[in-house]
């Protein structure tokens, strides 16, 4: 379903939605916000048994991260991305509502933009 | 004093938290839910253009975009004082009867299924969706994510995003559908019928047809005799999309009939020092605390509130489901509150009902999609049945258009004082001297998550991240904080 070395795709809430998009790639970067109590803009970078001991990443009316990758490696037999990676941004105020980031969110953007753009060319090269 | 709290509860939408206050016995004395609060929506709202309303409002929350998206568009179809086109309403009701199909599927499969059909004591690794394929097959996986995909593509088709829906404007929709996507939809709904039904026959050879789960769902701890509010048609039938808010009592007695913008003469909301979140109840019962009965205003809103005030399912196949629920329970309404779960499926199959007969409509391609307004703009009220309740819009503007104020009752909010009085009935009838084991605190949870609650949603929060909590209390210290995520 996907056409180029590389897909960017707004997804809104990672739940089962994720498995329409992301079987048949070899690796996904998922870009998001987290609480974990970090300083605030602080870029965390999470793989493996980071993504399952997380309780930060599910949205609550769908399965959480862990379970849709668990749930895609059952029914889509190694179709599913081998290298998962959340890149996700240390949030500071989750309960105002505002079209605009506060700073210490803002600054870690570009980093975050580094980092992927890092994660796909190497991604590429290989 | 004990405390309880549970922390992070990992199946629920937003941030709030559970606190069990224990006794000196390590019994439960009681047990509150809170929400925090978002602040500044209506600020944010306030100066905009009210046609970017049905634009604004998804954003509130990830997971039920789609209500919102309808709300809106009511509400500034009643602010211009427009009727929309046939075809354009026929677009909005298909819309929303995928949007509801695909949330029922999620709630059931995703979250609630585990629960009934791997159970409460099963290790909580295996409580999910995993432990669920496990149990019912990789086959029956398939389908559910194929459908539930399915339910999310018709949205997208109509909407142009299944998240960030866009098309519904004041007066109708910016696009309709051509014959090829008609038939695609024709395809899909057709799938979500059969799906629907074999998720009943689920339900039924699992749930009711399993002695132990089906003493759960009869159960008294999961019991609580309240009045029931939500949309209902001309004929009385449940209806997502349009009709009259209907109110029937503990005994079933039809209490009001009102229309949607009539919403502040029969709700009224209280707000206590312990909740940022304020708690609807009845104005013309009144307020007799958290409390059942016929005296009590407290009321439910969601799956089996519709069915409880409805007369009936307006498809065949729902309406059979529809009376194998109540012969079940014996009579109408059903108090139960695990009975959400088993009334979700009923209405998931009339969803994909509407959503078949809707995609074969011969209006449902037509071109005249917008009545553009003229009215001078002023205040409108739109109402739905969200997934989980009845959500009312309601905007004042100036005579430019523009959002002078925006007041939002999302269902979560309706359930507040019944959620809190679930909690509380389970926590007393689960936990005893203290103890309060990984399975004990999850049927403490289930007594919520059949109201499947959206404290995002109900905060006015964009979606948040922060699981909800629960901690128990003792003697003025948290004795327990269970991370329930991080095993």
């Amino acid at each position: 379903m996907h056409r180029n070395a590389a897909d960017v795709v707004e997804l809104g809430t990672a739940g089962l939605g994720l498995l329409d998009i992301v079987e048949g790639y070899d690796r996904l970067i998922l870009v998001d916000a987290i609480q974990s109590g970090a300083p605030p803009g602080t870029v965390h970078e999470l793989r493996g048994d980071e993504l399952a001991n997380s309780a930060n990443l599910g949205p609550g009316h769908d399965a959480d991260l862990p379970a849709v990758l668990a749930f895609g490696d059952k029914l889509a037999r190694g179709r599913m991305p081998r290298d998962v990676v959340v890149i996700a941004v240390e949030g500071v105020d989750v309960s105002t509502v505002s079209d605009r980031l506060t700073p210490d969110v803002e600054a870690a953007v570009p980093v975050v933009v580094r980092l992927v753009e890092e994660m796909v060319g190497q991604a590429l090269a290989t | 004093m004990t405390k309880i709290t549970i922390s992070p509860m990992t199946r629920l939408e937003g941030h709030g938290k559970i606190d069990i206050l224990l006794d000196s016995d390590g019994n439960v004395a009681d047990a509150y839910l809170q929400v925090v609060e978002l602040r500044g929506f209506e600020r944010f709202c306030q100066g905009r253009p009210v046609e970017e309303m049905p634009r604004i409002t998804p954003k509130i929350c990830g997971v039920c975009p789609g209500a919102h998206h309808m709300a809106a568009a009511k509400a500034c179809d009643a602010v211009y004082g427009v009727t929309i086109p046939p075809t354009a309403r026929k677009l909005r009701e298909l819309y929303l009867n995928a949007h509801i199909a695909h949330s029922h599927l999620l709630h059931f499969f995703a979250l609630a299924a585990p629960d009934f059909l791997v159970g409460p004591d099963a290790p909580k690794a295996e409580r999910n969706l995993i432990g669920l394929v496990d149990k019912v097959g990789l086959d029956f996986g398939r389908k559910v994510l194929e459908n539930r995909g399915f339910a999310q593509k018709i949205q997208g088709m109509l909407a142009g995003h299944p998240i960030h829906p866009v098309s519904a404007l004041p007066g109708g929709m910016a696009r309709g559908i051509t014959e090829e996507e008609r038939a695609d939809i024709e395809i899909m709904g057709k799938s979500l019928v059969g799906f629907s039904e074999e998720a009943l026959d689920l339900f039924r050879d699992n749930v009711i047809g399993d002695e132990a789960t089906c003493e759960l769902l009869e159960s008294d701890t999961y019991y609580h005799e309240t009045y029931y509010a939500g949309l209902v048609d001309e004929q009385g039938a449940v209806n997502f999309y349009d009709g009259k808010v209907r109110v029937v009592g503990p005994e079933g007695a039809e209490k009001a009939l009102f229309d949607g913008a009539d919403y502040l003469e029969h709700i009224a909301e209280r707000v206590e020092p312990w909740s940022y979140l304020k708690i609807p109840y009845l104005k013309n019962v009144g307020w007799d605390g958290m409390v059942d009965g016929p005296g009590s205003g407290v009321f439910r809103v969601n799956s089996l509130a519709r069915l409880n005030v409805a007369n009936s399912m307006a498809t065949p196949k729902a309406q059979v489901a529809f009376e194998e629920l109540f012969g079940h329970f014996r009579g109408k309404p059903v108090h139960h509150t695990l009975a959400f779960h088993w009334a979700r499926l009923v209405e998931c199959l009339y969803c994909a009902e509407e959503v078949l007969r809707l995609s074969t409509d011969s209006e449902i391609t037509g071109s005249d999609i917008r009545a553009v307004p003229t009215g001078k703009p002023s205040e409108g009220v739109g109402v739905v049945e969200a997934p989980r309740g009845t959500l009312y819009h309601h905007y004042q503007t100036d005579p430019n258009g523009m959002v002078k104020s925006v007041n939002l009752i999302v269902a979560t909010v309706q359930n507040n004082a019944a959620m809190n009085m679930s909690v509380k009935k389970a926590a007393k009838a689960f936990i005893k001297n203290g103890e309060a084991t990984d399975g004990l605190l999850d049927r403490v949870e289930m007594a919520f998550r059949a109201y499947d609650p959206c404290l995002a949603c109900a905060s006015h929060a964009l979606p948040g991240k922060m699981p909800l909590e629960v901690r128990i209390h003792q003697g003025g210290r948290v004795l327990d904080s269970l991370s329930r995520g991080s095993t």
